[in-house]
C-alpha cells in the first residue's frame, strides 16, 4: 500500500492514531514471530544440511575462527568491503539524507516564523480593533452627555420662559379677578341698600330714600370691616 | 541405512572460498565471508540511496528508515562526543551498519556471519583503536599521556594507577573485539545445536518409519527444539541489534576520552 501524504490521509490518521497503534503493535508481533519460526525452521534445515555436506571437507577439530589460513583474505576483504562503505557513506548516501533532513528542518523553521509573523500580525489587528472600538465607545459616551447636554440646556430655558409667561398670566389673572372683585362688591353695596331700603319700607312701611339707605350699608360695612 | 549425520554447529564458521585469487603470495580469494560483507555493503547502500532519493517533505516508509537511521547515528554522537564529533560521522555510521547488518544477515539460515569471526572484530576494534589515539595525539600532543593519570589523584600513588589505565587502555580493543565475536558465534552456535537436535531426533527416533507410526513420534520430538529455537531467534535478534549498537557506542565514548581527555 502506497502512503500518499495527503492533508485527508494524515488527518485519518491523526484520528486513528490510537488503533493505528494498537495495529501496528499486533502487526510487529506478527512479523516478529513469523520471522523467528521461518528462520528457526531454515536453520534446521540447515544443520541437517551442512551435518550432510559435512563430511571430509572440514579439516578437523577446534574453531574455524582461529584458522590462521584465513587471516589474510578476511582482512583484505573486510579492508575493501568497509572503504567501500565509508566511501558510499560519506560521499554520497550521507550528505543527501542530511540534505534532506536540513531542507525539512528550514522548511519547519520558515514555517513556524511565518506562523509567528502572521499570529503577530492578528495580534496588532486585534489591538487596532479594540483600539477602535474604544474610541468609538467613549466618541458615543461624549455625543450622548453632549446631546443630554444640550436638551437639558433648552428645557431649563423653555421653563424660565414658560414660568415668566406663567407668572404673567397669574398676574392678569389675579388683576382680572380683584377687579371683578371689586365690581361684585359694588354691585354688593347697591343690592344691599336696595335690599335695606325694601326691607325698611315692607318692616315700618316708612319709604326711605336711596340715598339713606346706602348710607346706612356704608356705615354698616364700615363698622364690619 | 542413510549416513547417520552429525551434529557439528561450528561448521557454519568454516570460510570457504568461492574464488580463488592470489595476490603475489597473499591469498586474497573471494570467501562465503567476503560475499557477506559484499551483500552487507549493498544492503546498506541501498537502504540510504533508495529512499531517500524521492527527497520527500514527508517521508515515505523506505525514506524514513534511512533517515531514522541517520537521526540515530549523528543523536549518539552527539550525545556522547559532543560537537566535535561531527567529522567521524560518516565513520561512526559506517562502522554501526557494517556490524548491524553483518550481525542481521548471519542470522538468515545458510548465510554467513562475518562478525563472527575473531580477525574481522579485531580488525574492526584496532581501526577504532587507532583512531582514537591518532585523534587523542592530534589534539593534545604529548599532553595526551595525562589521560593515564587522572589529575588530583595523588602522586604517590601513580606507579599503580599508571599501568592500571594503560592495560585498561590497551585492552579497549581486546574487550572490544571478543565481546562483538563471542557473543555472534555463542548465538550462532545455540542455534544450530538446537536446531541439530531437531534434525537428530527426527532421525533417530523416525527413521525408516514410512509405513509405521514411529515417524510421527519423531517429527514431534523433532518439534520441540525447534519451538525453542523460535524464541531463541527473537532473542538472537536482539542481540545482533544490541551487540552493533554496543560496539558503536563505546567506540563514541572512546573518541569523547579521546577529544575530551576525561
Amino acid at each position: 500500500m502506497k502512503n500518499k501524504a495527503t492533508p485527508l490521509g494524515a488527518m485519518d490518521h491523526m484520528a486513528n492514531r490510537g488503533s493505528v497503534k494498537a495495529h501496528g503493535k499486533r502487526f510487529w508481533r506478527r512479523a516478529m514471530a513469523g520471522v523467528a519460526v521461518s528462520l528457526s525452521m531454515g536453520w534446521a534445515q540447515s544443520a541437517f544440511a551442512a551435518s550432510d555436506a559435512h563430511d571430509g571437507e572440514h579439516s578437523g577439530g577446534g574453531m574455524p575462527q582461529l584458522n590462521p589460513d584465513y587471516f589474510d583474505e578476511q582482512i583484505i576483504w573486510l579492508a575493501i568491503t568497509f572503504i567501500a562503505l565509508y566511501v558510499i557513506m560519506s560521499r554520497f548516501a550521507l550528505p543527501k539524507v542530511g540534505e534532506v533532513l536540513e531542507e525539512r528542518q528550514r522548511k519547519i523553521d520558515r514555517d513556524v516564523d511565518r506562523a509567528n509573523a502572521l499570529k503577530e500580525e492578528a495580534e496588532q489587528v486585534k489591538c487596532a480593533y479594540e483600539q477602535e472600538l474604544t474610541n468609538a465607545r467613549a466618541q458615543a459616551q461624549d455625543q450622548l452627555r453632549e446631546t443630554n447636554d444640550n436638551l437639558t440646556a433648552q428645557l431649563r430655558e423653555r421653563e424660565e420662559i414658560q414660568a415668566v409667561e406663567d407668572a404673567k398670566r397669574i398676574e392678569e389673572a389675579e388683576s382680572a379677578i380683584a377687579a371683578k372683585r371689586q365690581e361684585a362688591l359694588s354691585h354688593v353695596r347697591g343690592i344691599a341698600a336696595g335690599v335695606a331700603q325694601a326691607a325698611v319700607q315692607k318692616i315700618t312701611g316708612f319709604d326711605v330714600t336711596e340715598e339713606a339707605s346706602g348710607a346706612a350699608v356704608d356705615t354698616v360695612l364700615k363698622t364690619q370691616g | 541405512m542413510t549416513q547417520e549425520p552429525k551434529l557439528d554447529p561450528l561448521h557454519q564458521f568454516d570460510i570457504i572460498s568461492l574464488i580463488h585469487i592470489d595476490l603475489g603470495g597473499i591469498d586474497a580469494s573471494f570467501s562465503n565471508s567476503a560475499l557477506w560483507m559484499v551483500i552487507s555493503v549493498a544492503v546498506i547502500t541501498l537502504m540510504m540511496t533508495v529512499g531517500i532519493s524521492k527527497r520527500a517533505m514527508v517521508p515515505g516508509r523506505l525514506q524514513a528508515l534511512s533517515e531514522m537511521a541517520y537521526e540515530f547515528i549523528a543523536n549518539m554522537l552527539r550525545e556522547n562526543v559532543g560537537s566535535q564529533g561531527s567529522k567521524f560521522f560518516p565513520f561512526i555510521f559506517s562502522l554501526f551498519m557494517f556490524i548491524l547488518f553483518g550481525n542481521l544477515l548471519g542470522l538468515i539460515p545458510f548465510s554467513f556471519t562475518f562478525t563472527s569471526h575473531i580477525f574481522v572484530t579485531f580488525a574492526l576494534a584496532l581501526v577504532v583503536f587507532v583512531l582514537v589515539t591518532f585523534v587523542g595525539l592530534a589534539r593534545h600532543g604529548l599532553h595526551f599521556f595525562t589521560y593515564f593519570f587522572p589529575s588530583g589523584a595523588p602522586v604517590a600513588m601513580a606507579p599503580l594507577i599508571v599501568p592500571i589505565e594503560v592495560i585498561s587502555y590497551l585492552s579497549r580493543p581486546v574487550s572490544l573485539s571478543i565481546r562483538l565475536f563471542a557473543n555472534m558465534m555463542a548465538g550462532h552456535t545455540m542455534l544450530k545445536v538446537f536446531a541439530g537436535f531437531s534434525t537428530l531426533l527426527l532421525f533417530n527416533l523416525g527413521i525408516g518409519a514410512e509405513g509405521d507410526g514411529t515417524f510421527l513420534v519423531g517429527f514431534l520430538a523433532g518439534l520441540a527444539p525447534m519451538v525453542l529455537n523460535v524464541a531463541l531467534t527473537g532473542f538472537e535478534i536482539l542481540v545482533a541489534v544490541l551487540q552493533a549498537y554496543v560496539f558503536t557506542i563505546l567506540t563514541c565514548i572512546y573518541l569523547h576520552d579521546a577529544i575530551h581527555l576525561h
